[in-house]
């Protein structure tokens, strides 16, 4: 294995309390890692379990998988050696009930909205189809496979809050240790280059769920780490224009959600179907007059919403060990923000509810089945 | 194995004493709780109010939700900067919450220089004194509050909670006095304005976070009148009316999602009574279950999700084990568990300066000194196998439990689970 990356993170004012976050880069796992790891957690919460009040907390995310130990400063410390054995150990057994909820899981998939919409924005912006693949591969030699490949390098321990720097020095006796000593690790690694939009309009991407009560539509975007600002402002938070727009003047919706990756951003919406596409013409106006609205006090306002966040973040224990791979805040723009390049437009709803305007766009049709698995829906779902 | 054991149980928990902070309550209408903190980076300002959905007037249900969005409007006239837009400005964000007894709305800035305390309350006092309500803010914020609500019924068992409070409670909660309830047509500008006031008169104020207290102190004792302390809110205790649990029943409806659900439930007393750790306790211990409690009463509630012909022998296990432990009191490992994950959970809600004045705020409406939360560590710490044995003899007996079971939509549920009556949505 690579050498352990350590990050310790300072201590504010949190209490009594610790947390510990081992994890490795998600693209060295294979696809059933997600699996792995969760049982892995649900096996380190059985050894610590009754410790003080211990959380283990463990899974994937877009971009790292982790483990991590969550509570009173005393139980972390203590459990430190169990957490840091979890590499080198072999790849846990998914017991049956693991299987099945697994199988289950993956089965259901396609009902599940948010898993849809997610589908779609990264089909849409990367070209990543079928992501959930025919069937999850649960044998013991792919398991120990898609093990060894995630832990083999890039591991890195973050520790922050009231623990013990003995407890920490004795747990990590005999591990090579490269230590980073300040917070920021840098940006995050890259998943790849969005597809821009062509020229004879909107991509469109329609999947079908039919008798949806709602329909969700999603904007993508092309962005980099130094728009942040810009889309602070857009989407980023209550008084951006999309919520201020699509909630509180036009009351099409109760929330935007909005998510950045490192390309691409979305914002995304949950709307009666008689008003998605009336909620998608306003928002691309919001996109593109963008850069005429936001006068220096307006960016300068987005600029201070970015650095509380920033605060929000390493103001707890789990924020700060989150906010420690981000990179450095962009600085307070000065030029007027550049209206974004629209990627395209995910549209997820009972298609023959929508307003006609739809289907005058070109758009490309999927079901949620082929979305998601290439194929039918699973037998048995 | 053995030494890994003993050193688990070697552990100590925190004192009380560590959940202690510094924080001066202000003889001011309303009352407002300074708690500073320098070098947090950050300054909040917290209020919450004794009033929720459940203080709704019956032509006036949903106001208090209502009331909740209008609180973030125009201020000084209509059409001027709203409450958000001036908080942006200084790079903030709010949100906002309502229960059936309780609401709270908050504010958190960056503490961008030795002003930003003062800029944040500044900015309270203009909410206080020129809040706008008009006929335009309350058409808008009731066609969002029913956005609001259609995204989040869309989730099944979204009703379940309401169902079961008609069962256990005579009279039964009145649908529309659930904080989910569509604002009522009727709620006019000026009912809502009133109620804006009330709530002030009455509400506490926390401003947290990273100024100087002596500045921050004089300028809010400037703005602001002396007034008298908030005084706790008083109910009738269990059994009394206002907190007068219904027979006994068992129920089941229909839900919209693939597998069942069952809700095995007690009505309790509320905030403050001496039992409320000891029910907690138990909720944490038996696993899925919660307690909510209000003023003068509250429920113990846990929850399974399963297979539908598996619901009744969850129920049966809930009842049981509660029953054993009425009888035979709680193994003292097991209690220490509970116990270590409680005090765990007091820390985690200190963890964040917003967090930490919410429990200010609810620790003065209470009528209690701002730092209670170390009084409720302490509670957690004296807490025995024989009080917990008492609580659940006392408050769950399996005679009084009330059953709502939600079924998949087409399952056919006589007679395999009996005694049980058909609940149909209101």
């Amino acid at each position: 294995m690579s050498p352990l990356l350590l990050v310790l993170l300072p201590t504010l004012a949190e209490g009594p309390m610790a947390r510990a976050e081992l994890s490795f880069a998600r693209s060295e796992g294979g696809p059933e890692v997600d699996l792995l790891v969760e049982a892995a957690g649900a096996q380190l919460r059985a050894r610590v379990a009754g410790r003080l009040g211990l959380r283990v907390e463990a899974g994937c995310g877009a971009l790292r998988c982790r483990i991590a130990l969550d509570g009173l400063a005393p139980a972390v410390d203590a459990a430190l050696p169990q957490l840091l054995a979890v590499p080198a150990s072999p790849a846990p057994r998914l017991t049956l009930p693991e299987r099945k909820q697994a199988r289950r899981s993956w089965r259901g998939a396609w009902r599940r909205p948010a898993t849809v919409l997610d589908a779609a924005l990264h089909r849409l912006a990367e070209g990543t189809s079928a992501p959930l693949g025919l069937r999850p591969d649960l044998g013991r030699s792919a398991l120990a496979t898609s093990w060894a490949a995630g832990w083999a390098q890039a591991r890195r321990l973050v520790v922050a809050g009231d623990y013990s720097a003995e407890a920490l020095t004795a747990a990590l006796a005999g591990q090579e240790v490269s230590r980073v000593d300040t917070g920021s690790t840098g940006p995050p690694a890259s998943r790849g280059n969005a597809t821009r939009a062509d020229a004879e309009g909107l991509p469109l991407l329609a999947v079908d769920w039919p008798d949806a009560s709602r329909a969700q539509v999603a904007l993508v975007w092309a962005t980099d780490p130094a728009q942040a600002p810009r889309d602070q402002a857009l989407a980023g938070d209550f008084q951006s224009h999309l919520v201020q727009a699509l909630r509180e003047t036009r009351t099409f919706t109760y929330d935007v959600s909005f998510d950045t990756f490192d390309t691409w951003a979305t914002a995304s919406w949950d709307v009666r179907p008689e008003s998605a596409w009336e909620s998608l013409t306003v928002a691309l106006g919001e996109l593109w007059e963008q850069g005429r609205k936001d006068d220096a006090g307006a960016r300068e306002a987005a600029w201070r919403r970015l650095l509380l966040g920033r605060a929000l973040l390493a103001d707890t224990l789990h924020g700060r060990i989150a906010g420690s791979s981000l990179g450095p805040l962009p600085p307070l723009p000065a030029a007027p923000f550049s209206a974004p390049s629209v990627i395209g437009a995910v549209v997820v709803a009972d298609l023959h509810a929508l307003t006609p305007e739809w289907q005058a766009l070109p758009h490309s049709e999927l079901d949620r089945c082929t979305l998601l698995y290439g194929a039918n829906c699973p037998p048995g779902s | 194995m053995i030494a890994l054991l003993a050193c688990a149980l070697a552990l100590p928990l925190p004192p009380a004493e560590r959940f202690r902070f510094p924080a001066v309550r202000l003889d001011t209408s309303p009352t407002v709780v300074l708690l500073p903190e320098p070098g947090s980076g950050l300054v909040s300002a917290q209020w919450l109010f004794d009033t929720g959905a459940a203080d709704d007037a019956p032509e006036e249900f949903g106001a208090a939700h209502l009331v909740e969005h209008l609180a973030f409007g125009d201020i000084g006239a209509e059409g001027a900067a709203d409450y958000d837009e001036r908080l942006g400005h200084l790079g903030g964000l709010s949100d906002g919450w309502t229960d059936r007894e309780r609401a709270g709305i908050g504010a958190t800035i960056p503490a961008a220089d030795a002003r930003s305390g003062a800029d944040l309350f500044g900015l309270e006092l203009a909410r206080m004194r020129t809040l706008v309500v008009s006929g335009g803010s309350l058409t808008r914020q009731r066609a969002v509050i029913t956005e609001e609500l259609a995204e989040t019924h869309d989730a099944a068992h979204g009703l379940d909670r309401v169902w079961l409070s008609r069962l256990l409670w005579s009279g039964g909660e009145p649908w529309s006095r659930h904080p989910a309830s569509p604002p009522q047509e009727a709620i006019a500008a000026g009912a809502a304005m009133a109620r804006w006031t009330r709530l002030l008169e009455n509400g506490v104020l926390v401003l947290a976070g990273d100024f100087d207290a002596a500045e921050l102190r004089a300028l809010v004792e400037a703005a602001l009148p002396a007034g008298r302390r908030p005084s706790p809110r008083t109910e009738g205790e269990l059994g009394q009316p206002g907190c007068e649990p219904a027979a006994p029943a068992t129920s089941w409806t229909r839900g919209n999602g693939n597998r069942g659900s069952v809700l095995v439930a007690w009505p309790v007393p509320g905030r403050g009574h001496r039992d409320r750790v000891a029910l907690e306790a138990l909720a944490r211990w038996v696993g899925g279950a919660r307690v909510s409690v209000g003023a003068g009463c509250g429920e113990w509630v846990a929850e399974r999700t399963d297979a539908w012909l598996a619901l009744p022998h969850h129920r049966a296990s809930i009842v049981r084990a509660l029953r054993e432990v009425a009888a035979r009191g709680l193994d003292a490992a097991v209690l220490d568990r509970v116990r270590a994950e409680a005090v765990a959970d007091q820390a985690r809600a200190f963890s964040s300066l917003p967090l930490r004045a919410r429990v200010a705020a609810g620790c003065v409406l209470a009528g209690r000194a701002p730092d209670c939360a170390a009084d409720e560590v302490q509670a957690w710490l004296d807490l025995t196998g024989e009080k917990l044995a008492g609580a659940a003899a006392r408050w769950l007996p399996a005679e009084a439990v009330t059953t709502l079971a939600v079924l998949p939509p087409g399952t056919r549920f006589a007679p395999l689970i009996p005694g049980v009556r058909e609940w149909s949505a209101p």
